[in-house]
């Protein structure tokens, strides 16, 4: 469902935003992919409402006015309940709204529902939610990545038109590949983050799902910039300019085969236009570890207002705090989260925090092979998942093999780099993304690159 | 008890005044209905983040400049992480490696300097109140109310210094306008750490912190209780744990409450929903001028301008209003050390039988003024003033009016007694003596050397008043 096609729809008053909202209801109870925790169809219908009015009188609020939009469950929106996939939110009603809900609902646009996600964005299958597992709608005996696979699915399904997710090492990125549609992550200071369930502070990102690039591109315009919530933005602009010269990787041991392929072919695509030039990411192995400390340790501490004592998930048993504490959180959140919770928390109290302090080094570190790269070209294109999508079940024993999805992802986060997942293609019938990654700050050109890469692999099919 | 040595540090909380809290735009007010000063920021909800109040940025970095610490131009935040319902987070924000100020001082009046090692931003947490049914309930208006903590090395040597400290510090935050410092309110609180030895030589002695000391009294009481637990317990050949402890008023004690936490059980790290805080020096500049005269400085004028003593100079400026108060009722007074005196001993007086300050006041220093200055011409002695004085301060009315009203006026027949009986006290220094003593009936003797010099000229009445006066 592109934005274009619906708006045409309203123009030519072949659909009313009612219409088409009450056909995607119907699609999402029919296909039955789980990507929903919650439908909010009450919020939805008076929006929808409103917006066909707007239509009517030919006054739309903007190009999105009447576009349907799925929010990844990490996402706070007003009087909406927002369980981040986890138990120990399962009952719990946001009371304010994230700043990018605010912008899409002040252009108009209706939120369909909250997508379903693996539990507080930690995982690459959506496997980790309360809610069960979401079946990608490309094969439905497929996972559909994660985390924010409800969202990517809602994308694929036509569910929504647009998915706002959240990208902390690939999030976005690698349920877009699996699914077959765009994601893409902008550099970290471009988009607030206030509203979303921190995972890890230093690294989150919200991240946009679309079928295409040019509507990713639209709501980023509308979502992007200064807000007084969030002091981590930056007013940081880069000049737009054409990219030129794209980098690329001859090979990438561990991908696996269709992945190559699919990868070695986009690359020839692209060389009538652009100048290829090879180039070396020995970083990426340090990434995976980076990653893991960075992210564990701030998770650790994010989590912990989960205490029962607020909201969410209570106890009523414990004879004293730490009982209460040790209910509440030993039975609210799952496996995958206590791991990662008990592990960060380790390297925090380690040695004053030691591996804490040497995994930002080591951003430092990737960061400037980052910029190093940049020097000489304009954008690398890379895979974005080693693999294709997996079936359900198949790496849920190996936290480690899990781990390992977010090799060819994190390192744009570690670095605040933007990058963009486009489907390359397909393997027996199951896509797999490409990866376009741009200079910090450099998100508009990077998309208007995305757009012409987009347009040429269209082409050659 | 053997005379072992102790080594004080304090930890000072002061509460910022501000009207809104550190990170979020709710008001400070936390004496409000409980649970009605928040919102999702300082409830910790999913997803909120925090932005920094500049105001108090603004007040840190002046309390910092007036207790002559350095301002770090780069400082920022970190997490300060544990479990505790009334922290709705599960992590305080405060600041960990760079505070915003450090390495500052304070001089006590027996000239020591007390080294202050660093002055930091944080927030407060909620107040757990525990209701009769044993239940605890939570009033989370105070979560996220601003204050800075600012923490001695370890100078002090007896309770009395780290008493005089506080009063230094409650003076400064309160000249300076950083804070309202009210120890009864919990806007200032201070919490010592003390160790004893046996011999200056010695390593210092393991620490205890002491808490819930919610007054100066309590501050000196809890000091020398730990001093004398803790020797005791060396004396007796045990060992001084690494403990927190509580104060407990009623039972005038100090009970260990809980293991005292090293800093790597809090996991510090960088709060990276902040970013650094970039202190310019065109700030620094705007905090300069804004530097009120501080309690010292205004002492040593006073004594020069005034020329008062130390002490009196010291209750003039205990109160930067009070400071104010008087010199705007001092103005174009000439006979300044005889006004000065009447308002050393009756103003302070008013202030304290009334527990109010000067603003309370229900005359105006332009009032005190004129006051003063019908004393200054000597239109009314200063019996006749305390009298007018008792009346402005019931709200009866200005100094002239009352003096009329009362008719307080010194005649000419005052004037004339004043010089005779110069005369007579000068000619009979022993009586004058005997008097003062208490030998009561020589005034009737003094007052029949008057009359017998005065030869009908003064009235008696005139000759009784002024010299009961002269006589004081």
């Amino acid at each position: 469902m592109r934005v274009s096609d619906i708006i045409s729809k309203y123009r030519a008053k072949e659909e009313t935003p009612i219409t088409l909202l009450d056909g995607i209801y119907e699609k999402i109870e029919k296909d039955d992919l789980n990507d929903y925790i919650s439908l909010t169809k009450n919020i939805a219908y008076e929006e929808a409402y409103h917006s066909k009015i707007r239509h009517e009188k030919g006054m739309p609020l903007s190009d999105i006015d009447g576009v349907f939009f799925s929010i990844k469950d990490n996402i706070a929106v007003e009087n909406i309940r927002m369980t981040c996939g986890s138990k120990i939110l399962s009952d719990f009603i946001s009371p304010y709204s994230a700043t990018v809900v605010e912008r899409i609902r002040a252009k108009g646009g209706i939120i369909v529902g909250k997508t379903n996600m693996d539990e507080f964005a930690m995982g690459s299958s959506n496997e980790s939610s309360y809610f069960g597992p979401v079946k990608n709608p490309v094969d439905t005996s497929f996972v559909p990545g994660g985390s924010s696979g409800g969202s990517a699915a809602s994308v694929a399904a036509s569910h929504a038109c647009i998915s706002i997710g959240s990208d902390t090492g690939g999030s976005v990125r690698q349920p877009s590949s699996f699914c077959g549609v765009v994601g893409f992550k902008p550099t970290y200071g471009e988009v607030s983050r206030y509203g979303l369930t921190a995972f890890s502070s230093s690294l989150d990102t919200m991240g946009i799902i679309s079928e295409t690039v040019r509507d990713s591109k639209r709501v980023f315009d509308i979502i992007r910039g200064e807000d007084a919530h969030d002091s981590t933005l930056s007013s940081k602009k880069a000049g737009k300019r054409d990219y030129k010269r794209v980098g690329y990787l001859d090979a990438i041991p561990q991908a696996d085969k269709p992945v190559e392929e699919i990868y070695g072919k986009r690359i020839e695509d692209l060389k009538k236009d652009f100048e290829l030039v090879k180039i070396k990411m020995d970083f990426i192995d340090i990434s995976i570890s980076t990653y893991q400390i960075q992210t564990m340790c701030e998770t650790s501490s994010n989590l912990a207002r989960f205490d029962g004592i607020k909201y969410g998930l209570q106890s009523k048993s414990g004879k004293n705090l730490r009982e209460i504490y040790s209910a509440v959180r030993g039975d609210g959140f799952g496996s995958e989260v206590k791991r990662r919770i008990l592990i960060g928390t380790y390297f925090l109290t380690h040695n004053e925090g030691e591996y804490y302090s040497l995994s930002f080094r080591l951003r430092d570190y990737i960061a400037n092979e980052i910029d190093k790269i940049f020097e000489n070209i304009d954008a690398i294109v890379i895979p974005t998942s080693l693999t294709l999508p997996f079936k359900f079940n198949e790496k849920t024993s190996s936290p480690l093999q899990m781990h390992l999805s977010d090799s060819l992802t994190a390192f744009s986060n570690l670095a605040n780099v933007p990058a963009i997942s486009i489907n390359g293609g397909y393997s027996n019938n199951l896509p797999c993304g490409i990866q376009l990654v741009g200079k910090r700050f450099d998100d508009d050109s990077l998309l208007e690159f995305a757009e012409r890469a987009e347009t040429i692999w269209r082409e050659n099919g | 008890m053997d005379n072992f040595i102790p080594t004080m540090g304090l930890e000072v909380h002061a509460q910022v005044k501000s009207k809104s809290k550190i990170f979020c735009r709710c008001a400070t007010d936390f004496s409000e209905k409980p649970n009605t000063n928040i919102c999702p920021i300082c409830m910790g909800f999913p997803g909120v983040m925090p932005s920094i109040n500049e105001e108090v940025v603004k007040k840190a970095v002046k309390a910092g400049m007036a207790l002559n610490c350095r301002i770090n131009l780069r400082t920022g935040f970190a997490r300060k992480n544990y479990f505790y319902p009334d922290l709705p987070k599960g992590y305080q924000i405060t600041q960990f490696k760079v505070p915003v100020a450090e390495n500052g001082f304070v001089i006590l009046s027996n000239g020591k300097k007390i080294r202050i090692r660093r002055l930091h931003i944080e927030e407060d947490t909620g107040k757990m109140i525990h209701d009769q049914n044993e239940d605890t309930l939570i009033d989370f208006n105070r979560a996220g109310v601003p204050l800075i903590e600012i923490v001695t090395e370890p100078d002090f040597e007896s309770s009395a210094e780290a008493v005089e400290y506080m009063n230094r510090i409650r003076e400064i935050l309160r000249y300076t306008e950083v804070s309202d410092a009210n120890m009864e309110m919990g806007e200032l609180r201070g919490e010592p750490n003390i160790s004893v030895r046996r011999n200056m030589g010695d390593m210092l002695g393991t620490k205890t912190e002491i808490k819930n000391l919610n007054s100066l009294k309590a501050i000196e009481k809890g000091i020398d209780f730990e001093i004398e637990r803790q020797s005791r317990l060396l004396k007796e050949g045990r060992e001084v744990l690494s403990e927190t402890m509580l104060y407990n008023e009623k039972k005038q004690e100090v009970i260990p409450m809980r293991k005292k936490e090293s800093a790597s059980e809090y996991r510090y790290f960088i709060e990276p929903d902040l970013p650094d805080l970039i202190i310019e020096e065109a700030f620094i500049e705007s905090v300069k001028k804004e530097m009120p005269e501080l309690p010292e400085e205004k002492r040593v004028r006073f004594i020069k301008q005034y020329n008062v003593s130390r002490i009196e100079s010291e209750i003039l400026s205990s109160e930067k209003s009070l400071a104010d108060f008087f010199e705007e009722a001092i103005k174009n007074i000439k006979q300044t050390k005889r006004c000065v005196n009447f308002f050393i001993r009756e103003i302070p007086a008013i202030l304290n039988s009334k527990s109010i300050d000067s603003a309370e006041l229900k005359f105006s220093a332009s009032d005190f003024n004129e006051l003063l200055r019908e004393i200054d011409s000597e239109s009314v002695n200063l019996n006749s003033a305390q009298i007018v004085l008792s009346e402005m301060s019931e709200g009866r009315g200005k100094a002239e009016e009352i003096i009329e009203r009362m008719n307080l006026k010194q005649t000419n027949d005052d004037f004339k007694a004043m010089e005779l009986i110069k005369e007579i006290i000068e000619e009979n220094p022993k009586e004058v003596e005997r008097y003062k003593k208490g030998e009561e009936k020589l005034f009737g003797v003094l007052v029949g050397l008057c009359m017998k010099k005065a030869k009908g000229s003064i009235s008696p009445a005139a000759i009784n008043k002024i010299l009961k006066e002269m006589l004081k």
